[in-house]
């Protein structure tokens, strides 16, 4: 942004103003280049809880909320390891199967006591098939130049039948072991204060990042946010975590999937924004030509993301199952992939590869799920829910096209 | 020793379309190699085999005796490739860019993690970029917002940073302007110098003269010839470059003509350059495009060979000039003067024997006086003609020499630099640039006004000189048209550019704002020993 | 390069030899069309296996195919069964569009057609249907809330009037709407008597239990005493059942169908309060029995039960018996018939509830 943006270290009334003022221009000035950020999610959230409140008192209880975040788990899950993949600019179809492999192997695994499984191999195990499955579809991926978008479709046929092969004609297999289940079933109890830590220590390794990079920005003559703007901010998150922790001890406390969340968020952006691998995943999704001239290794980079997703969705499918308390035949079908790519691509990471974050998982999930959540709370009719969902696809992904091409206009300019 | 890069037997076939045939070269650690031809002959393809970017279809291409089949084997073996036009990735920041694939870790824990240090690449690119002359806003603008001139050069920010021992540079200069180009030229040359090997391919010879140690010509995907730079012709290239020069029509010298030739190279140049940005854009249009560029390069071809056809003219035209004028000052110098002194002796001889009258005496001592004038003044015009010191003392002395009677003549303070590195030049070019100051000097006294001329001679590389004069006078008109000149009989600045055109070299004049201007001209010249620390 | 256009060859290979064991096959008397293999195991696991050991004791030429959910394969296959000389067409069809098709143009050939399972309800209808009456299964759902209900309201577990939650199947499969019919028919008296409270029915795309989790869970916090509810499969039925533990909530009088094994490890653990078990192989063999008599011309009519309203016409129809599983009868019903195994029911927490001889068997 423009140099302007730097604000003296004193804070007076006028140079916050001043600030605030610049950072509005900077603001509308990355608006009308498309780059819209976390607006139209905040605007389509705040919209969303007017409505379903003022329709149904139930939407904002402690209970709900609790659900919302148990609810949003295995979606968020999947979808943190899409938006790798949409970074690269392809796409895979098949993470809904893939996730239902990695459900369906543990509770097969763990269906009989007697076969001398525990959850601490069949987790693993499952996690390295996913694994797999993800290597043996980027490996085709890459070296037989077939579209992504084929080589998941194909997966997507072959991972359901693999599904259907394994549950087989029992229909249902029903997870018995207590820590599979306490995955999606565990809280922080509200009167150990162990929510208030995880969020005391996720809120304040912000600030800290946040004060850091201000001071370090400052110190290197680089244009900063004004200091107010980056106070008010994170206030602002730290009252969005402290108000989710207080919401969910009325009720049963802060899930531990929540938690596993929030862990694999911030893991998953330090990975994507601080280290080389995450750099090649944009650069390889910016443009991969100039990647390859760059002399990185394109091929690695693509198994290793599709490894990455489909591991993620293994994840997501042992999250899906523990709130199940079982697997079927019907496991990782229905609107799952759909979710998917919609919190993906709602959230901000754009289709066309190369511009998105892992957040962007979690924002969009938690649009999809209150969406699912409040139509739920308000009995709308099978047809109908999917035509509004169908409707605010459509937004996201024409909002994403939108901005693309204002992109490439100002680029131009 | 092995070389660093061997080429056997290439072959590239696109389809039915052989763009490479039996291409063989080897390049030695720490030379520097022109690649010449005009555009499709080739060059781009060499580059980016060499890049791994595209597989040959057959033949090998080796570096460190490694075959290169891939970029990453390509950039593993230390080959950096600056492209005619830079593929970045948009969405990315400038200092990502630059070290893209060649990030700097933090040290311990974060280089095990590969964890990029931005803080420092972003030191490191800020210095580079400084270094090249170029300023950003900031260096986390992304890219898709830079022009296509920043483009090349955060491409050649790319291979400063990475300290690749082979250096490819295909073209770079079609994207930028000149004070670029004469960076990255003097660039070329302090990698030189580090003992970087480098392969430099380009259409411009003047670039190829000045840093290359050996030029191969390409064309039409054939290496059709290859010369050590110190002892090529600019024919020889050109020919090798547009093929036969058998045919090529005599055309009548119009002295005019080669300037409106360069303008017209200039045009086409611009042309061309533009049509390189449009290039960008128009991937839909490429078959127009080709088209257009294969008009440009016919154009370009037959003005090439128009060109060659009027120098050779004009060349010799100036060669019998200088000849004739050197008779002249010879048969001056030896006939007249001579005879003159002999008169004068034998009037002294009359003015001894004779007893005649005081009257006849002072009469004889007029005549005598006015024969040595007569003698000085015919010096002179010898001295004109034929500056005496030249031959004997060089270019220098023959300058210094011309600058005391200028001032002393005009009352002009003259400042002159002199690079000590000139030494001896071959004569036609010794000439050449003392008529061209001669010129400059007469121009100023008669036109300009000036009370003040700043002259310096230097290299700007080992094998170009460049001379600048610079004046406080009135300067050019606005509207001022070097080929309108001749027709009012302003022949000064004509016959300089006639004499800059012969030698391959460039004239350039500028109006300074608060009034004088400044004449440029660029002599390439074989090589000569040269300090590059006092060069630019 | 060399390894892909071995393994292209090979592939061709096999194919070759695949259609050369399809064209041996021609000549055949019954074809049997199966829907698909995604939506349920059923088809390929239990209707392939007991229609083939039916025809192969009956001694007839057959072949058995399946579209995989393609309408499009469906025709052709039919087509194709109807050239090689197949005289009776055994089928389920995927809509009613190209079922309808599909016994027109074997109507054409002469062909009789059997609806099997699935009642084509567009067109004139087929010449016969063998079927479990789908609305007789969710009239069994709706017997079995009344009776576990009233089981309850003797324990004092619940009020006098008890709310009711319905998760319908995906609204677009003709067995939901048929299952909803039978359950609604029994309930309707109680629910406009005042005797009970609906509060709240909603349909479960794609019978997807993750969804039918969330809309179980929404219709939980809007109505946290819901009293009892009715599945329309034991998937959807699990859900439910998971939401009500993840919640920390006591289990409810519930009903579903299919007798999974989950499903009746519910029932067994007292989570769900009866399945709906469909003896597959009765019906299988029941459609086979009329197939075989149509080809060899023999009477059917002692085989027919009744007839069903496809819209336009009465079908003869086979209408097969469902069985409603509790805890009390799973032995003598799924175990007996050998559709189920103790071995697969009685693992982990769920061998508490099984049967002593259980043990011996698994």
């Amino acid at each position: 942004m423009a140099d302007s943006i730097k604000s003296p270290p004193g804070i007076s009334a006028q140079s916050v103003l001043s600030g605030v003022l610049n950072l509005g221009r900077g603001y509308v000035k990355r608006l009308s280049s498309g780059d819209l950020g976390a607006l139209p999610i905040l605007i389509g959230l705040i919209i969303m809880t007017v409505v379903f409140q003022t329709q149904n008192g139930n939407f904002l209880t402690p209970r709900n909320v609790v659900n919302l975040i148990l609810q949003m788990a295995g979606t968020t899950m999947i979808a943190y390891g899409m938006v790798f993949v949409l970074l690269l600019g392809e796409i895979d179809l098949s993470v809904g199967y893939v996730s239902a492999v990695g459900g369906v192997t543990v509770a097969m695994l763990l269906s009989d006591s007697r076969t001398g499984w525990t959850w601490y191999t069949a987790i693993p195990l499952a996690l390295l098939i996913t694994a797999g499955i993800g290597l043996l579809q980027g490996l085709i991926i890459a070296l037989f130049r077939v579209p992504s978008f084929i080589v998941t479709l194909a997966g997507l046929l072959a991972w359901n039948g693999v599904v259907l092969r394994l549950v087989g004609r029992g229909g249902t297999v029903i997870i018995q072991d207590p820590l599979v289940i306490g995955i999606a079933n565990s809280y922080l109890a509200p009167h150990t204060g162990w929510g208030w830590l995880v969020v005391g220590v996720f809120v304040s390794g912000y600030a800290v990042t946040q004060g850091v990079q201000y001071l370090t920005r400052r110190t290197r003559n680089l244009s900063t946010r004004p200091l107010p703007v980056i106070i008010v901010q994170t206030l602002l998150i730290g009252g969005i975590g402290v108000g989710v922790v207080a919401v969910c001890n009325q009720d049963r406390g802060l899930p531990m999937v929540g938690v596993l969340l929030l862990v694999m968020g911030v893991l998953l952006t330090l990975l994507a924004k601080n280290t080389r691998f995450g750099r090649f995943v944009y650069a390889v999704g910016g443009n991969a030509e100039a990647a390859r001239r760059a002399g990185i290794n394109v091929n690695r980079i693509r198994v290793t993301v599709f490894v990455l997703a489909s591991t993620l969705a293994g994840l997501g499918g042992i999250i899906l199952a523990s709130r199940l308390r079982s697997v079927d035949t019907r496991a990782g079908s229905g609107n799952l992939l759909l979710n998917v790519v919609a919190a993906a691509v709602i959230g901000g990471t754009s289709l066309f590869g190369g511009r998105g974050r892992v957040t962007s998982a979690i924002l969009g999930a938690l649009i999809i799920s209150s969406l699912e959540n409040g139509m739920g709370l308000l009995n709308v009719e099978a047809g109908d829910k999917f035509i509004i969902t169908g409707i605010v696809l459509l937004l996201a992904v024409i909002i994403d096209s939108l901005s693309r091409r204002r992109q490439q206009q100002s680029g131009l300019a | 020793m092995e070389p660093v890069l061997q080429v056997m037997q290439l072959y590239k076939r696109f389809g039915t379309l052989e763009v490479l045939r039996s291409i063989s070269f080897a390049v030695e650690r720490g030379e520097v190699i022109g690649l010449a031809g005009l555009s499709g002959s080739g060059k781009s393809v060499i580059a980016q085999i060499l890049a791994g970017l595209i597989p040959p279809t057959s033949g090998s291409v080796a570096c460190c005796g490694q075959p290169i089949g891939s970029a990453v084997v390509s950039q593993r073996l230390g080959i950096e490739v600056i492209h005619q036009s830079p593929v970045l990735v948009d969405n990315l920041d400038i200092t990502t860019n630059i070290f893209l694939g060649h990030e700097v870790y933090w040290s311990g824990i974060g280089r095990l993690l590969h964890i990029p240090h931005h803080a420092q690449m972003d030191k490191i690119a800020h210095r580079v970029l400084e270094d090249l002359g170029v300023e950003f806003p900031s260096l986390e603008e992304l890219v898709v917002n830079v022009t296509a001139e920043q483009r090349q050069l955060i491409a050649i920010a790319r291979a400063i940073v990475r300290d690749a021992p082979v250096i490819i540079i295909d073209e770079p200069t079609v994207l930028l302007s000149f004070s670029y180009q004469q960076k990255l030229l003097s660039l070329v040359q302090k990698w030189h110098q580090q003992g970087k090997t480098i392969i430099f391919s380009s259409t411009n010879l003047d670039h190829l003269s000045a840093i290359t140690d050996r030029v191969l010509v390409l064309r039409e995907g054939q290496l059709v010839g290859e010369y050590d730079t110190d002892l090529m012709t600019r024919e020889q290239v050109v020919a090798g470059m547009v093929g036969q020069l058998d045919h090529v029509p005599r055309i009548t010298p119009v002295i005019w003509a080669l300037d409106s030739y360069y303008r017209a190279r200039e045009k086409v140049d611009q042309l061309y350059r533009q049509t390189r940005l449009l290039e960008r854009n128009l991937v839909a249009q490429g078959t127009i495009n080709q088209d257009l560029l294969t008009q440009l390069t016919e154009q370009v071809k037959s003005l090439d060979q128009a060109n060659v056809a009027l120098q050779d003219a004009q060349r010799r035209l100036l060669t019998e000039r200088e000849e004739e004028r050197r008779h002249l000052a010879r048969e001056l110098h030896d006939q007249v003067i001579q005879d003159l002194l002999t008169a004068n002796y034998q009037i002294e001889e009359i003015t001894g024997l004779s007893e005649s009258s005081l009257l006849m005496q002072e009469r004889l001592a007029d005549v005598r006086q006015s024969i040595r004038d007569m003698i000085d003044a015919i010096r002179q015009i010898c001295g004109n003609l034929r500056p005496p010191t030249i031959d004997s003392l060089g270019l220098s002395a023959a300058i210094q020499s011309y600058v005391r009677t200028y001032e002393k003549r005009t009352g002009i303070k003259v400042d002159l630099k002199l690079t000590p590195t000139i030494g001896r030049l071959p004569e036609a070019t010794e000439l050449s640039i003392f008529r061209i100051v001669q010129e400059s000097l007469n121009n100023v006294y008669r036109h300009s006004g000036a009370t003040r001329v700043e002259i310096q001679l230097e290299h700007t590389s080992p094998r170009m000189l460049m001379i600048s004069i610079a004046d406080d006078g009135k300067g050019l008109a606005q509207d001022f048209d070097l080929a309108e000149v001749s027709a009012s009989g302003h022949y000064g600045l004509l016959g300089i550019s006639e004499r800059v055109a012969l030698l391959s070299g460039h004239l350039r004049w500028q109006n300074w704002q608060n009034g004088g201007m400044l004449l440029q001209v660029e002599i390439p010249h074989p090589r000569v020993e040269m300090n590059l620390d006092t060069a630019t | 390069m060399m390894q892909i256009q071995r393994w292209i060859g090979t592939l061709g290979l096999v194919l070759l030899f695949g259609a050369a064991r399809v064209t041996a096959q021609a000549a055949i008397e019954i074809a049997v069309l199966l829907p698909d293999s995604a939506t349920s195991a059923r088809w390929e696991h239990d209707d392939r296996r007991f229609l083939a050991a039916a025809f192969d004791v009956a001694g007839v030429r057959y072949s058995i195919v399946n579209a995989e959910g393609d309408r499009q394969t469906q025709i052709a296959q039919a087509e194709q069964a109807i050239t090689n000389g197949a005289k009776v067409l055994l089928f389920v069809n995927l809509d009613g569009g190209s079922g309808a098709a599909i016994i027109a143009k074997a109507r054409e050939a002469g062909v009789r057609v059997i609806d099997y399972d699935r009642l084509t309800t567009q067109g004139d209808g087929s010449d016969y249907y063998v079927s479990f009456d789908s609305a007789v299964v969710g009239w069994l759902q709706g017997e079995g809330l009344i009776r576990a209900i009233a089981a309850a309201q003797a324990d004092g577990m619940i009020g006098a009037v008890p709310k009711i939650a319905i998760l319908n199947g995906s609204p677009t499969d003709n067995n939901a709407r048929l299952l909803a019919q039978g359950y609604h028919a029994v309930l309707r008296p109680l629910f406009e008597s005042g005797a009970w409270e609906l509060v709240a029915e909603q349909d479960v795309p794609d019978w997807d239990n993750q969804q039918a989790l969330i809309i179980f869970e929404q219709m939980q916090t809007n109505n946290p005493d819901i009293d009892a509810a009715i599945a329309a499969n034991d998937g959807l039925a699990q859900a439910m059942i998971a939401a009500r533990m993840n919640a920390g909530l006591p289990y409810i009088p519930l009903t579903g169908q299919d007798a999974t094994i989950g499903g009746i490890q519910n029932v067994l653990a007292g989570r769900q309060s009866m399945t709906v078990y469909k003896p597959i192989q009765a019906v299988a063999e029941a459609a086979a029995a009329l197939a075989v008599a149509l080809v060899r011309g023999t009477d059917t009519s002692r085989l027919l039960n009744g007839v069903t309203d496809n819209g336009t016409n009465d079908i003869p129809s086979v209408l097969l018996e469902v069985v409603t599983v509790t805890a009390d009868n799973v032995a003598s019903t799924v175990i007996a018939d050998g559709f189920r195994t103790w071995a697969e029911i009685c693992v982990g927490e769920f061998a508490q509830y099984c049967p002593p001889e259980a043990g011996q068997n698994g």
